[in-house]
């Protein structure tokens, strides 16, 4: 599998006059072509940030501090904008967050898909019509709304039609930032659906950035828990779902009911996330964790051991710090 | 359409407001303006005038105020504005013709190149906040919104006009030039103008500038226009297709006040060069307590502004999809 | 959390400079009997004589020291326009906060009444009414110029008024049974403050250039030392053909600049509290 995608000790947040959030910290990751990967997290935990950032859309006040990005072989930091720019869309996209907004209200639909494939392609304007078409049909949305206004579409339509169009040029990667959050579950499920049978079928790869750990339990091949601006633990899905590690992720995972069995207390996380303006000595996750240690979790940053092939986890409960204070 | 109704409608009913305080006024004021005007006039007009102008005024008191009022509006519909005092025994429509084309001219050519210019640059300086030439253009631009149109004019004219003689200094052509239209008049006319529109344009465009930047920089933090950036469109086409064409949304919607604004300033310019528009007119008919005339006259800009605000709330439908198919 | 609104109030340049002029021109309306060299409204001089070191601007046509005048001129137009700020500010208050806030028949009628009052230009009105006021003063040019200035601060404050409204904390009042006159004071007017702060120089603003503009025509009380009416008797006496270009420069500047501080700190307001304004 080759590698698509490379982050290494990646930083970044946002510079206000009276502080400076620092919302991303020392994230490292690699994405294979055709994986998926879901990053789940609370809000807050800096997904969204992380996600931006790697894009290269962080817009003052947001700025990446430090860090590498390599896509497919380029420095994506390093790069001039203009550069930059010819590689969006046709290599990588990216669905945003509610994207109630993310059309232009006042320009009709079929104009908004045309341009991003005009300026980065010399397709001829008669088969502009023809793809955009193509597009719909793949997101189940009738190809009459290309003369339609956003305001005339549902919800769940313009979440489709956004999608469409992040496929328009057939891009390795696509990244989707809470995309189905604002919809109802129904809606949502369909989506997905959609999302997973469309990567199959293009072998795109996918970051998927969520707080809704079930979804993604599902439909990702491997998941990344994001907490406090770092991620804490990473491993294939299949493998997080049987054995979650982290004290965090082990509180994720149990936060939601089962659909069927025996009624169960349902166990929150108590407290509430660090604040990102200060320093954070030792673990991040220490003031909610049911596990911690004293005097170790508390004073040392804990780096990530792979406790079986592709699993990954920052905790000292599976460190020699922490084994050796246990005993 | 039921956007166009509610507008046509608004159009009526502020046009009967404007009637009615144009009618209410003069029987209003402590003093009785109406009879110190009459008893001025007394020894100089005849007494047919002297009757007309106290049935305009409600001196009269053999009708009611209602049927007043009625005969008023009929009159007004009518288009009988009766005789101006201070050019006696010319009626007051006679006046109003030959006055509105200067202004309409003066004032009409001048706010289109304030409004472009003040966008334009507005678009610009929104894009580009951190260059010197927008640190350098608000500042500016902020001190010409904040003075009095009328002294600008006079420094303009005083500067311009006397001392570099550049320009003339009064007039709305040479009087040497023969009557006609011929093209030693034109220019005359277009030279003649170029200070009190130059005067207008100075001053108006700060005020499109200022709003067109905010509104630039309100729409640039939407999501929209982040997306358009992800989707790696070109600078030039988010600038415009994306950003401006939802920022200029308010201008419009604004217009009618930004237009007073301008009418305002328009008018003491006229009355500094002695530009023989609708300002100027206005003036005389105040220093002259000619009632008819200065009614006529805020009538006619009444209308002249409802017109224009009513264009451009048809513009706002065409710009914005969201009024055409009423949604919220 | 005022303080602090306060303290980067302060670190703006445009609050900064505007702040300075209003209060140079506040010390020079207090300090006016120290600061001129000579009565205002005396005759005594030569007049229309051009600058010289006895007269810094030269005299009127009626022997008037025309330094003195703009000094004392201060006074009269600085508190008009403060005054008049201050009445059409109440007056934008009344008519906007309650449109907003009740909602229904009452906004639809004020909002009517704005509406119309917002397109009807300014200056003709202002000209119209003026002109059938007999008695002309102070009091009139304040009375002309609130009534038709209202209309855009009204329209600003109700839509503020109706986004607060539907905030949960005013709902959670509204439920718990309070009066809506408390509702309106203790919540809806103190979350409003910073704005109708910035619409108050608004106001000054549109105060001070409609005053010199209405004085400038003579429909104020040409006796008044104001700068607006030194302008009035510059024109009059055709200033600009006689070159005595600084009889009309000067205390039109003194009216530029006084408006300028006024449009800085409105400026200054809305950046303050409109975030998508701010400069990173």
């Amino acid at each position: 599998m080759k590698t698509l995608l490379k982050v290494k000790d990646f930083n970044a947040g946002y510079v206000l006059t009276s502080q400076r959030i620092h919302a991303v910290k020392n994230v490292t990751f690699k994405l294979d072509n055709g994986e998926f990967l879901g990053i789940a997290g609370e809000s807050g935990c800096g997904k969204s940030t992380l996600a931006l950032g790697i894009a290269g859309l962080l817009n003052p006040p947001g700025e990446v501090f430090s860090g590498e990005v390599e896509f497919d072989g380029k420095n994506l930091l390093k790069m001039k904008n203009d550069s930059l720019r010819k590689l969006r869309w046709k290599e990588f996209s990216i669905v945003f967050q509610s994207s109630m907004n993310v059309l232009n209200p006042v320009i009709k639909i079929k104009s908004q898909m045309f341009d991003a494939i005009q300026y980065h392609t010399n397709m001829p304007s008669n088969h502009l019509e023809e793809r955009a078409k193509e597009l719909l049909e793949l997101v189940n949305v009738s190809p009459k709304y290309l003369e339609a206004y956003p305001h005339q579409l549902s919800g769940g339509m313009k979440q489709r039609v956004v999608i469409a169009m992040a496929l328009s040029l057939n891009p390795k990667l696509i990244i989707m930032d809470e995309p189905t959050t604002a919809l109802d579950v129904v809606v949502q499920r369909n989506i997905l659906q959609e999302i997973d049978k469309l990567r199959k079928k293009f072998g795109f790869s996918i970051i998927f950035i969520t707080h809704d750990l079930s979804l993604l339990v599902e439909i990702s091949d491997t998941i990344a828990i994001m907490y406090a601006g770092q991620i804490v633990e990473k491993a294939p899905s299949t493998k997080l779902y049987a054995k979650p590690l982290h004290p965090y992720s082990y509180g994720l995972m149990h936060s939601f009911p089962p659909l069927v069995g025996k009624r169960q207390r349902l166990h929150g996380i108590a407290g509430h996330p660090p604040d990102l303006t200060e320093d954070i000595e030792g673990c991040p996750f220490f003031e909610r964790c049911t596990k911690r240690i004293n005097g170790v979790c508390d004073k040392a940053k804990p780096s990530f051991i792979e406790i079986e092939p592709g699993h990954i986890v920052a905790c000292h409960l599976y460190d020699e710090e922490g084994e050796s204070s246990a005993k | 359409m039921k956007y166009v109704l509610k507008r046509i409608t608004f159009f009526i009913v502020t046009a009967w407001v404007a009637l009615t305080i144009n009618f209410i006024l003069p029987r209003m004021m402590p003093g009785n303006p109406a009879q110190a005007m009459i008893a001025k006039f007394h020894g100089r007009l005849n007494p047919q005038a002297i009757h007309a102008l106290k049935i305009a005024f409600g001196i009269d008191v053999q009708k009611n105020l209602l049927l007043q009022y009625i005969d008023y509006i009929k009159r007004i519909l009518t288009g009988d504005f009766g005789i101006s005092l201070s050019f006696f025994p010319s009626p007051v429509n006679q006046i109003l013709s030959y006055a509105i084309p200067w202004t309409l001219g003066l004032v009409g050519v001048s706010t289109v190149i304030a409004f472009s210019i003040g966008t334009l640059l507005g678009i610009r300086t929104a894009w580009r906040r951190e260059s010197t030439s927008s640190g350098i253009i608000i500042p500016i631009f902020l001190f010409l919104n904040s003075m009095p149109y009328f002294w600008f004019a006079l420094l303009i004219s005083y500067l311009f006009a006397f001392k570099l003689k550049w320009f003339p200094l009064v007039g709305a052509y040479s009087l040497n030039i023969p009557k006609g239209f011929n093209l030693a008049r034109i220019a005359s006319i277009l030279y003649h103008a170029i200070l009190p529109a130059c005067t207008i344009i100075i001053t108006a465009t700060g005020g499109w500038l200022l709003t067109m930047r905010n509104n630039m920089i309100s729409v640039l933090s939407d999501d929209y226009v982040a997306f358009a950036q992800a989707k790696g469109l070109p600078d030039k086409v988010i600038e415009y297709k994306y950003a401006a064409r939802n920022a200029i949304l308010p201008s419009f919607t604004g217009f009618a006040m930004a237009l007073g604004f301008v009418i305002s300033g328009a008018l003491l310019t006229e009355i500094v060069f002695s530009y023989p528009g609708i300002g100027y007119i206005l003036y005389q008919s105040v220093l002259n307590l000619d009632y008819p005339l200065m009614q006529a006259i805020f009538l006619f800009i009444m209308i002249a502004v409802l017109t224009a605000n009513f264009i451009a709330d048809l513009f706002y439908a065409l710009l914005d999809p969201r009024v055409r198919t009423g949604a919220e | 959390m005022i303080m602090d609104q306060i303290m980067s109030f302060f670190k703006i340049k445009k609050s900064v400079a505007g702040m300075i002029i209003l209060l140079f021109f506040i010390l020079v309306a207090i300090l006016a009997p120290y600061i001129a060299p000579y009565s205002p409204t005396s005759m005594e001089f030569m007049p229309l004589e051009h600058p010289n070191s006895q007269h810094l601007l030269g005299t009127t046509a009626t022997g008037q020291d025309i330094f003195s005048r703009v000094i004392w001129g201060t006074r009269l137009s600085l508190s008009v326009g403060i005054i008049t700020g201050l009445i059409t500010i109440a007056l934008s208050i009344m008519m906007g906060i309650t449109a907003g806030y009740f909602g229904g028949i009452t906004d639809g009628i004020l909002s009517m009444i704005t509406n119309i009052f917002l397109v009807i230009p300014g200056l003709p009105l202002m000209i119209i009414i003026a002109a059938y006021i007999t008695v002309k003063g102070v009091m009139t040019i304040i009375i002309v110029i609130s009534i038709t200035g209202w209309a855009w601060g009204a329209r600003v404050l109700r839509s503020q008024a109706m986004t607060l409204k539907s905030r949960d904390f005013i709902k959670a009042s509204v439920i718990v049974g309070e009066k809506s006159s408390h509702v309106i004071f203790s919540d809806i007017l103190p979350n409003m403050l910073s704005l109708i702060v910035a619409e108050f120089f608004g106001s000054a603003l549109y105060a001070v250039l409609s005053e010199a503009g209405l004085e400038f025509l003579g429909l104020g009380d040409a006796n008044a030392v104001t700068w607006g009416t030194i302008l009035y008797w510059a024109q009059n006496n055709q200033a600009i053909l006689l070159g005595q270009w600084q009889w009309i420069a000067v205390p039109g500047l003194c009216i530029a600049l006084l408006g300028t501080s006024f449009a800085l700190l409105n400026f200054a307001v809305d950046e303050l509290t409109n975030p998508k304004l701010r400069r990173r």
